[in-house]
């Protein structure tokens, strides 16, 4: 951190508005994500939260408004872990280096270490992902996305699959590894809780067009989020009548 | 150590293969019991001729140029087949032109393609080459098409998160998984190259082991013929189970208890 500039590193995403056909799927959207913040998209199915960071990722042109990404490395996380069937665990790992070019002593080294790093066993190394259980497979998927040592991370739902001992694990793990390498974070989530837990800022999308009605400020720092500030702080935002009926607008 | 225990373990697994291999002969001999040896000669008379054959000569010079003819042509169906098969199955529109094309070949008789060949190119190594390869490539394109058709949307964008080269991203995310397409079609297309390059030699060439056939037939010698056909398969089962299968087990092991 010995060279880190003045100006400070950001994502911008500026008056983004998209439409699928003819459907408005985003309109008038702007989130700044500065270095070393976590913020959350949190908002129901259909919103254009995964449309929003697909943008983020440069997998999508957005109709107008445009994207600034100053981070030198970005990495994403899905939903599914999205591993290659064919590859072993430390195969997986290493890919994101061997696209980089890095050589294989080298990839597998890191691979290693990433490996030991989100808590895999020595006898995982070398297994299949069908050989691996859902939250080992998500476990390895992590380790992929951070051996490229990105600066940026963009997470898809990461969690949502898994049960919630495994959500609380990779919970405290993400965290750990966000501390350690002074990570910026944007990620969405349907789940309000999970952004309590790992944010420092919320933004709230509605849907039908997709667009922000709710910024919240996490007013602790991540190592002080326990259960019941969790809990409460759910609670109060979904009292707030726009966090409300932006989950609720779904329903109908 | 670990190939030589899959080695082990794929030739331990040739047991069962074994067994219904000699059940064959087994009802083999029955039918020469009941039908005598003109229509049906026993595996053992069958057995014999066909070291004689190779005594005299005659077998391992023309199963060498049966093999040449048949390797040429299925080689040329699968990679001129599999290679378009992908390229075409990479677009809808292509995929979709391509599917009435392919099942015209497909319906068009391989006898058919002998008479046409013999016309082209005459009673040389040309004619069997070519209507193997135009016979098999087909199965070879349908399987390519069907690979490439169905890849992971979710793998793809994974590999563009990391900025993969096309290539790379080719090599590691899409061809493993084509491969899993391509390997069941080959052994078919092998298959069926080792049938028509008989036929196509026993109409049209004076050498090979359709030439063999043909000379059998004139001189009524079904022990011969019988033979011939035991050296074809033999031959078949070699380059399929000797050469195919453990390239495809080496690739697949990733399936394993899948």
């Amino acid at each position: 951190m010995a060279n880190r500039t003045l100006v400070k590193r950001t994502l911008a995403l500026n008056g983004i508005t998209h439409a699928f056909g003819l459907d408005e799927v985003l309109s008038g959207i702007d989130i700044t994500v500065a270095e070393g913040e976590v913020v959350a998209l949190v908002g129901p199915s259909g919103c254009g939260k995964t449309t929003l960071l697909n943008m983020a990722a440069d997998l999508l042109e957005p109709d107008t408004g445009s994207v600034r990404n100053d981070f030198t490395a970005t990495a994403c996380l899905f939903q599914e872990p999205r591993l290659l069937p064919w590859k072993r665990t430390l195969e997986n790992i290493a890919w994101g280096l061997k696209v980089q070019g890095v050589g294989r002593c080298e990839r597998e080294q890191r691979a290693v270490q990433m490996a030991t790093d989100v808590g895999l066993a020595e006898q995982d190394f070398t297994k299949f992902p069908h050989e691996l259980s859902g939250g080992m497979r998500q476990r390895v998927a992590l380790a992929r996305a951070l051996a490229v040592r990105p600066q940026l991370l963009l997470l898809d739902e990461p969690f949502s699959a898994l049960d919630i001992g495994l959500k609380r694990e990779l919970h405290e793990l993400l965290l750990t590894e966000i501390g350690q390498r002074s990570l910026t974070v944007l990620f969405i989530t349907h789940d309000l809780m999970e952004a309590v837990r790992l944010a420092d800022r919320i933004l709230v999308l509605a849907a039908d067009p997709g667009r922000i009605v709710h910024t919240y400020n996490n007013q602790r720092a991540p190592q002080q989020r326990d259960l019941d500030y969790q809990c409460s702080t759910t609670a109060a935002l979904l009292n707030e009548s726009v966090v409300d009926s932006a989950f609720s607008s779904t329903l109908g | 150590m670990q190939w030589i225990r899959a080695a082990l373990a794929y030739l331990w697994s040739g047991w069962g293969a074994l067994a219904s291999i000699l059940l064959f002969f087994a009802l083999w001999d029955y039918g020469n019991l009941i039908y005598g040896s003109f229509i049906l000669p026993s595996p053992q008379e069958t057995v014999g001729r066909l070291i004689e054959l190779f005594q005299e000569g005659t077998a391992g010079p023309e199963l060498l140029i049966t093999s040449y003819r048949s390797l040429i042509g299925f080689s040329i169906a699968l990679l001129v087949g599999s290679g378009a098969g992908i390229l075409a199955g990479l677009s809808m529109t292509t995929a979709m032109a391509a599917r009435p094309l392919i099942t015209i070949l497909i319906g068009v008789p391989p006898i058919a393609w002998i008479v046409l060949a013999l016309l082209w190119f005459g009673a040389t190594d040309s004619t069997p080459i070519f209507t193997i390869a135009v016979t098999t490539l087909p199965i070879t394109f349908a399987a390519g098409v069907q690979g490439a058709r169905t890849l992971d949307g979710d793998l793809r964008e994974m590999a563009r998160t990391f900025k993969a080269p096309w290539w790379l991203a080719f090599i590691d995310v899409h061809l493993p998984h084509i491969l899993s397409y391509l390997f069941p079609a080959w052994i078919t297309a092998l298959g069926m190259s080792w049938k028509v390059v008989v036929m196509a030699e026993l109409l049209a060439s004076n050498s090979g082991v359709g030439a063999g056939l043909a000379t059998a037939r004139v001189n009524l010698d079904t022990s011969a013929t019988m033979a011939w056909i035991v050296a074809i398969v033999g031959a078949l089962l070699i380059a399929e189970y000797g050469i195919l299968e453990p390239i495809k087990r080496r690739l697949e092991q990733w399936r394993d208890g899948e």
